[in-house]
């Protein structure tokens, strides 16, 4: 059992930043963040964390703990704005999470497994992708450049990440 | 095609295709760490040795002995007194240290203050641990683990700074502040849930094992079930003593009329019609009370009627008016009342009604898919909309309804005025935490298909499914454990995993063998037929809540269990008791019995109460014969759900809250005085009852009568004859206003409206 600060260990606060830091980052992603929020409120989770002496007993045990630190901190930071705010579908995010993430609390495994299925997608596939993730362009957009209806790009994608989903789930099995 | 989102995928794609690549935060964090400390150290006016320092002081001077700051930064930050954290490993950079411009006198006292808390907190942090983590034995897992602070929590909260702890704020009661440890050898690293298999010395020996029986399944009435008229003849001798006790005298019996419209409304949801009033009141037999309450129950003609009217109650009960009438509702309104109105048809016994819906799962929409037809279960649509934010709500409403219990306020702190603690609610609730709501989504859309409810083998917040916890908040910060425990304090496996536990049936068990189910039926039946119950309000049953009737309470109970828990059985009790004949006029004798007033009720008069909007709309119905006889049920249920609508604000809180705004405000009378339904009513140009009335050939005064019967069940009295023919010379004798507008006031008085 390891006491992060204390004096009798070899784990500082660097060394669970570092391993940590990406894992809360992606999870606050996952949660709807975008990037600046999410860049704020993992250093805040992290800030939060440290005002206590933390044992750091497992990594699993310690990310899923930072997990929960960082929802917590989303939500308060929502409730600013809307009293009332709830994060949709939190549990599926969790669910997914262990379902793919597993020991690998900063997700690597995952993002390395989601490159590889993307590779063995057909070449429309990989454009519908590109189009609509790296040129961002809308779906009628994506519709037209495919000669589709946009409809149609939509089945197309639906049906592209329920493929990635199925790649995914097999390579980290 | 099913549309799933899928948005830890989403965020992959965006990192690895749109080029949004996590930042590297280790630098940021440690200057905000190393800024909040500085800011810390200055506010407690200490320095790295405990030391009282003087704010004033400025920066660093060669000369500044009391600061004895060294300049390497390093050492500056080391060993903060108070924070816990020591030097170990602790890069930070020097804080840059502010002016402060208080006076020496109080920045030593405030110096004082802090490094006697410090000193405290410091010799609590020396003392032993309760539990020591790493000798823990996770299979070993008692129930004394309910009590078991997590360790190094309580020791250090003392030690905390000054500044707002983003902690118990922010954090829900399922936050972990430490790791629970798990030292058992065997456990397996999967955090994932897909719960990992589970081990075979999964045993908790302290677990009851639960009997699983639904008691009414037992064919036999029991051997402590005594007559029914020696039942009733219990509740009146129970009651009478009661009034005897207090002084009182009962008011008369009510009379013919006002008696069989009270008891219809009460068990078919309506008034008589006249044909019903006149068949009643031209019966001489002795006990035709009795016997025209064996008829509302029992007969062919009015199964549906009474089914129909304790489906939309218990609708109501369990899902609010409100309930499955919004847009994306996870909720199917239609089929949870479809499932109840077919209990109610075939009088299955209550406590297996409770079991289904506790224990349900299933689809809550049958739909085109043959799949979903063949799992659907409208008994699913009580719990698929209550088990966000981890089940609070199904807990707090299932211990409500079914077990007259009212422990939604313990979910937070100890409840102020019983003995319930806080973590009896999360005990309760983790007997939820198996269970999810699974949605799927119209192709293309985010609106709802269906929704599923399916247990499945639930990790723990620890990721420990063998032991399965969950955690929660105490006001002071302090996280707890939580394992699943009965109200009565029936311990069950501690385990996650379905195959050796599910613990939403465990519960579902439990419930119909405890006491509380019958007494909380019991009180809630009795409020609906005399308008009070035994305690006020009828689910806030406990020490803190005193009974009427104790007795009685307790004996009913018992005897509708020993009676298989047959909700008809029961009514009939109710119904033929001496106390439910009385009029609602008051007397001198009684008029103390007023439980509007704050008086515990005595049930010397039958309490005076609004109908609720169910029954006035059918009331309108009947009294007016304008409902559309071609409309099938579901459309005549949506006709009624709208016209509904208007008398409900729902509050959409984590508690289901909601009110019912049947009040008499000023849009409700407006509705009444103006509203479709009553000027469909009162026009002569339909088929409706007003212009049968007024084409048949029968004298004005005959006309008179029956519009009084048809509406308020009774005959005029002398002065509203009188009134009525001042109006007809008003009205120069067109017979057709003149009856126009009686009807028109009768469906508007309070008479109408009102349960008496």
């Amino acid at each position: 059992m390891k006491q992060v600060g204390s004096t009798d260990t070899n784990v500082n606060l660097v060394q669970l930043i570092s391993q940590h830091q990406v894992g809360v980052w992606r999870y606050l992603r996952a949660l709807g963040c975008d990037v600046p929020l999410a860049e704020d409120l993992t250093q805040e989770t992290f800030l939060a964390v440290f005002q206590k002496p933390f044992e750091d007993y497992d990594p699993a045990a310690t990310a899923s703990y930072l997990r929960t630190v960082a929802r917590n901190l989303l939500i308060t930071h929502r409730r600013r704005e809307n009293p009332h705010f709830e994060i949709e579908d939190w549990q599926q995010v969790e669910q997914s999470w262990l379902g793919w993430v597993k020991k690998d609390s900063n997700a690597e495994a995952m993002l390395s497994a989601l490159a590889i299925c993307v590779e063995k997608l057909t070449q429309r596939a990989q454009l519908a992708l590109k189009l609509q993730y790296t040129e961002k362009k809308s779906r009628s957009e994506i519709a037209e450049q495919l000669n589709l209806t946009p409809d149609g790009a939509k089945n197309l994608l639906q049906r592209t990440k329920q493929t990635l989903r199925e790649c995914i789930s097999k390579n980290l099995d | 095609m099913e549309d799933h989102h899928d948005p830890l995928l989403e965020s992959g794609l965006e990192e690895l295709l749109g080029g949004v690549k996590p930042p590297e935060l280790t630098e940021k964090i440690l200057q905000k760490l190393s800024h909040n400390l500085s800011l810390n150290n200055q506010a407690s006016g200490v320095n790295h040795l405990g030391e009282a320092v003087s704010t004033e002081s400025g920066p660093q001077s060669p000369n500044n002995d009391i600061l004895n700051r060294p300049a390497d930064p390093v050492a500056s930050s080391s060993h903060r007194v108070g924070s816990g954290f020591t030097n170990g490993g602790f890069e930070g950079q020097t804080a840059t240290r502010k002016k402060r411009s208080t006076k020496i006198k109080w920045t030593i006292t405030a110096a004082a203050i802090c490094a006697v808390v410090m000193i405290v907190g410091f010799m609590i942090s020396q003392l032993p641990l309760s539990n020591d983590p790493s000798t823990a034995s996770k299979n070993n897992s008692s129930n004394s683990k309910t009590d078991t602070n997590k360790p190094n929590q309580s020791k250090l909260n003392s030690n905390k700074t000054k500044q707002p702890d983003p902690d118990s704020n922010q954090f829900n009661s399922n936050n972990p502040e430490h790791k629970i440890v798990n030292s058992n050898q065997n456990k397996e690293q999967n955090h994932s849930t897909t719960v990992p298999p589970k081990n075979n010395d999964t045993t908790n020996n302290n677990a009851t094992k639960i009997v699983k029986q639904i008691p009414s399944d037992n064919s036999k009435t029991a051997a402590n079930a005594i007559r029914e008229d020696k039942i009733i003849a219990m509740i009146n001798q129970n009651i009478h003593d009661g009034w005897q006790s207090a002084g009182i005298k009962p008011s008369a019996r009510a009379t013919d009329e006002e008696w069989c419209r009270r008891v219809h409304l009460a068990i078919i949801g309506r008034i008589p019609t006249i044909d019903e009033l006149n068949r009643y009141l031209k019966n001489n037999q002795s006990n035709k009370r009795e016997l025209l309450v064996d008829k509302l129950l029992n007969d062919e003609q009015y199964i549906e009627e009474y089914s129909r009217h304790f489906s939309g109650l218990w609708t109501n009960i369990l899902i609010g008016r409100s309930g499955g009438t919004q847009p994306n509702s996870l909720t199917n309104r239609l089929a949870l009342q479809q499932y109840l109105r077919r209990n109610f048809q075939r009088n299955i016994p209550y406590d297996r009604m409770v079991f289904e819906l506790v224990n349900a799962t299933g689809v809550n929409h049958s739909g085109t898919d043959q799949t979903n037809t063949a799992q659907f279960n409208g008994a699913v649509n009580y719990l698929t909309a209550k088990l966000e934010d981890n089940a609070t709500q199904a807990t707090a409403h299932t211990a409500q309804v079914f077990l007259g219990l009212q422990v939604q306020c313990t979910q937070c702190h100890h409840h102020p005025f019983n003995h319930w603690k806080q973590n009896q609610f999360w005990e309760l609730n983790a007997f939820f935490r198996q269970t999810r709501s699974l949605r799927t989504f119209n192709a293309g859309s985010r609106t709802v298909k269906s929704v599923r409810l399916a247990n499945e083998d639930f990790p723990g917040e620890g990721n420990t499914p063998s032991d399965a916890e969950t955690y929660y908040e105490l006001r002071n910060g302090l996280l707890k454990t939580a394992y699943p425990v009965f109200v009565d304090g029936t311990k069950i496996s501690t385990s996650g995993y379905l195959e050796d536990v599910n613990r939403r049936e465990a519960l579902a068990y439990l419930m119909v063998q405890s006491d509380y189910l019958p007494r909380a039926m019991v009180n809630r039946l009795w409020e609906q037929f005399f308008g009070h119950g035994f305690t006020h309000p009828i689910n806030d049953m406990g020490p803190h809540n005193p009974i009427s009737h104790p007795e009685l309470l307790e004996t009913l109970a018992k005897q509708f269990k020993s009676h298989r828990f047959n909700v008809k059985s029961l009514i009939r009790w109710i119904a033929l008791s001496d106390a439910y004949q009385l009029s609602s006029r008051m007397t001198a004798a009684n008029k103390m019995d007023d439980p509007a007033l704050g008086e515990t009720p005595k049930f010397s008069h039958y309490y005076i109460r609004q109908m609720n909007p169910e029954q006035l709309y059918e009331s309108l119905l009947v009294a007016t014969q304008t409902e559309n006889k071609e409309s099938n049920y579901s459309q005549r249920e949506m006709t009624k759900t709208r016209w509904l609508k208007q008398f409900t604000i729902a509050f959409n809180d984590n508690e289901g809250g909601e009110i019912t705004l049947f009040n008499g405000s000023i849009p409700q009378s407006l509705m009444m005085l103006n509203g479709p339904l009553i000027r469909q009513a009162t026009k002569t140009n339909n088929n409706g009852f007003l212009k049968q009335v007024i084409q048949s050939k029968t004298p004005s005064t005959t006309k008179i009568n029956r519009l009084y019967l048809a509406s308020i069940a009774r005959t005029p009295t002398r002065s509203e004859l009188r009134a009525a023919s001042q109006l007809a010379t008003i009205r120069n004798g067109k017979t057709t206003e003149v009856l126009e507008d009686v009807w028109w006031a009768l469906l508007n008085s309070n008479e109408f409206i009102l349960d008496h």
